[in-house]
């Protein structure tokens, strides 16, 4: 999938970025307008998301503060040390209803940052104190975005040249190169049809998905699958049993890196938000439960949606590759 | 409702027939200041974006220009001696040709190639965004002169905006078409049933619209709990208790 952009808002001062003359190339059908600062448009005030989300904006720009920053402690680090994310881009070419993504920004338009090398010069200053775990897919989806942008070739090639970084590439697009080294790991997030169906909209079919997630194990690729989050639907026991029996069938485990298990859960501040661009969705009308600050599901949903999962997993033989978010 | 913005008069006067129960017509007289004046009287003190959730700012009108002719739809708005801009958020697919606009305080004589000027837009949208999002705030602007404005008269405005009258009202009908009033359902008798409290009130409100989305008949689910039988507070929520627990275990 190749996003098509009606309005490119460009910084002044991201102008002569090589990642700018081509997006500017790349999209040359897309109206320009010249910017003094990305929040200028990306931060205005009211804005009708769900209006956007038909004509979706780009906003390229020059990211002159912090780039990685620590992770969220509701975020798996899978052990891995020294947990960060990098800011490549804001916002998603995709539509989840559940994202929060849609609760943090109040706005569908993507913000692509193009001064790359001050983002590796960032990585490498965190590398001088040890090992990194970094998540470069974290408020964007960078596969999805990688028919767009360059940024995943660029973290790639980075982390091939710097084995003390564990890079995470987390999506749930259909990628179609990747690369086998050990520190690369390609996370697929993967959901039973009838959550893609009714909740992430614009993202390839859990068989496209699959096809992928099978390409990059025969590539060598080190491979995460991210059943999470699992969401509340009617019926989700038949669902998610029958989902789990596919991937069962369908990807060869035992060559999976780890697997992760988590149901939906959302910081309490987006969740107006959220129901505000998506007022008809289950997913996030759903009476949650209040916990230390973000909506959960109850304990006992959350229990037995990780049950079906996990239950079903362990049997197979692979409880030793999960990572579960309670 | 739509609000129409126009300056002059003579920018409005071929436009006076479009006026409805749903669309007005206001002159806010030259420069920033009578336009900023104008939206603060149009939406007076106390209202919230909520309450004109379902309104439409249009600013319509003439402008300078060194090399660009035509009607255009402004992406882009500086206010000169302010140094700010504005963004209008184009999500309509008009067909019109796109230009930004810089409002000044005095006619601009020497204008730059590439540009529109005008005296009003940046304050209307410094004024409407307070309650009006970015996508309902639309600017179009049409050249009436290249900073020369001998030639400019009440005539010739009025048969300029009557040559775009018809691309105008296609807009108009777009943007009628566009809105569509969010319909918030009334749960007072439940209220009333359970005898409820401002919070369980937004229980409700949360069950039922859950309920909807599950396709699920959440009246049906609140009678089958007892709601009729209620008798006090306690009771009514126990019985919103009763029907959280079913829709939060419908696998």
């Amino acid at each position: 999938m190749c996003a098509a952009f009606s309005h490119i808002y460009l910084e002044s001062r991201a102008e002569d970025y090589p990642e700018t003359k081509r997006l500017l190339e790349k999209f040359s059908d897309s109206t320009v307008v010249s910017i003094r600062h990305y929040k200028d448009v990306f931060n205005r005030p009211a804005q009708d998301s769900r209006l956007q989300n038909g004509s979706k904006s780009l906003i390229l720009a020059v990211n002159d503060g912090k780039k990685i920053f620590d992770a969220s402690p509701v975020c798996q680090d899978f052990g891995m040390g020294k947990f960060y994310y990098a800011e490549s881009a804001m916002n998603c070419v995709f539509s989840c209803d559940y994202c929060f993504l849609k609760g943090m920004y109040g706005t569908s338009n993507v913000v692509i940052f193009v001064n790359q090398e001050d983002y590796l010069k960032e990585c490498e200053e965190k590398l001088k104190e040890g090992p990194v775990y970094l998540c470069a897919s974290f408020d964007t989806d960078l596969g999805a975005l990688s028919k767009v942008s360059g940024w995943m070739n660029v973290w790639e090639g980075f982390a091939s040249t710097h084995p003390d970084l564990a890079l995470e590439l987390r999506t749930k697009s259909v990628v179609d190169s990747f690369r086998n080294d050990p520190n690369i790991i390609y996370a697929f997030t993967l959901s039973p049809d009838e959550v893609i169906d009714q909740f992430e909209k614009m993202t390839p079919s859990l068989d496209a998905r699959i096809a992928c997630v099978n390409q990059a194990i025969a590539k060598g690729a080190q491979v995460r699958l991210c059943f999470d989050p699992l969401i509340y639907i009617k019926n989700f026991e038949l669902c998610y049993n029958r989902f789990v029996d596919k991937i069962l069938q369908s990807i060869d485990l035992t060559r999976v890196r780890d697997i992760s298990i988590g149901t939906f859960r959302i910081s309490s501040d987006y969740l107006p938000n959220l129901r505000k661009a998506c007022p008809d969705s289950s997913a996030v009308l759903f009476p949650f439960d209040r916990e230390d600050g973000f909506c959960v599901y109850p304990a006992d949903v959350r229990s037995r949606l990780i049950g079906i999962i996990k239950n079903e997993l362990e049997k197979a033989g692979y409880g030793n590759k999960l990572y579960i978010i309670p | 409702m739509i609000h129409v913005f126009s300056a002059i008069e003579c920018e409005a006067a071929p436009l006076r027939h479009l006026v409805s129960d749903d669309l007005e017509i206001i002159i806010t007289g030259i420069g920033k200041i009578n336009a900023a004046f104008a939206v603060g009287r149009t939406f007076p003190n106390g209202l919230s974006r909520n309450d004109l959730k379902n309104d439409v700012v249009i600013n319509i009108g003439t402008c300078g220009s060194d090399d660009l002719h035509g009607l255009f739809l402004v992406n882009k708005i500086t206010d000169d001696a302010a140094g700010k801009d504005y963004y209008p958020d184009i999500l309509r697919v008009t067909g019109l040709p796109e230009a930004s606009l810089i409002t000044v305080d005095r006619v601009k004589t020497d204008p730059e190639p590439g540009c529109l000027y005008d005296m009003e837009a940046s304050a209307i949208y410094h004024a409407g965004s307070k309650l009006i999002s970015p996508d309902r705030m639309i600017f179009l602007k049409m050249v009436s002169d290249n900073g020369d404005v001998a030639g400019v008269t009440e005539a010739s405005v009025n048969a300029l905006v009557e040559s775009y009258v018809p691309k105008i009202k296609e807009l108009i009908t777009m943007i009628r078409d566009g809105i569509s009033p969010l319909s918030v359902k009334s749960n007072e008798d439940l209220y009333d049933l359970l005898k409820a409290s401002a919070s369980m009130k937004v229980q409700i409100d949360e069950l039922m619209r859950f309920a909807e989305s599950m396709g699920v008949d959440g009246r049906k689910l609140f009678d089958e709990a007892g709601a009729s039988e209620v008798t006090s507070r306690a009771g009514g929520k126990e019985v919103t208790a009763r029907v959280r627990s079913v829709l939060t275990h419908l696998s």
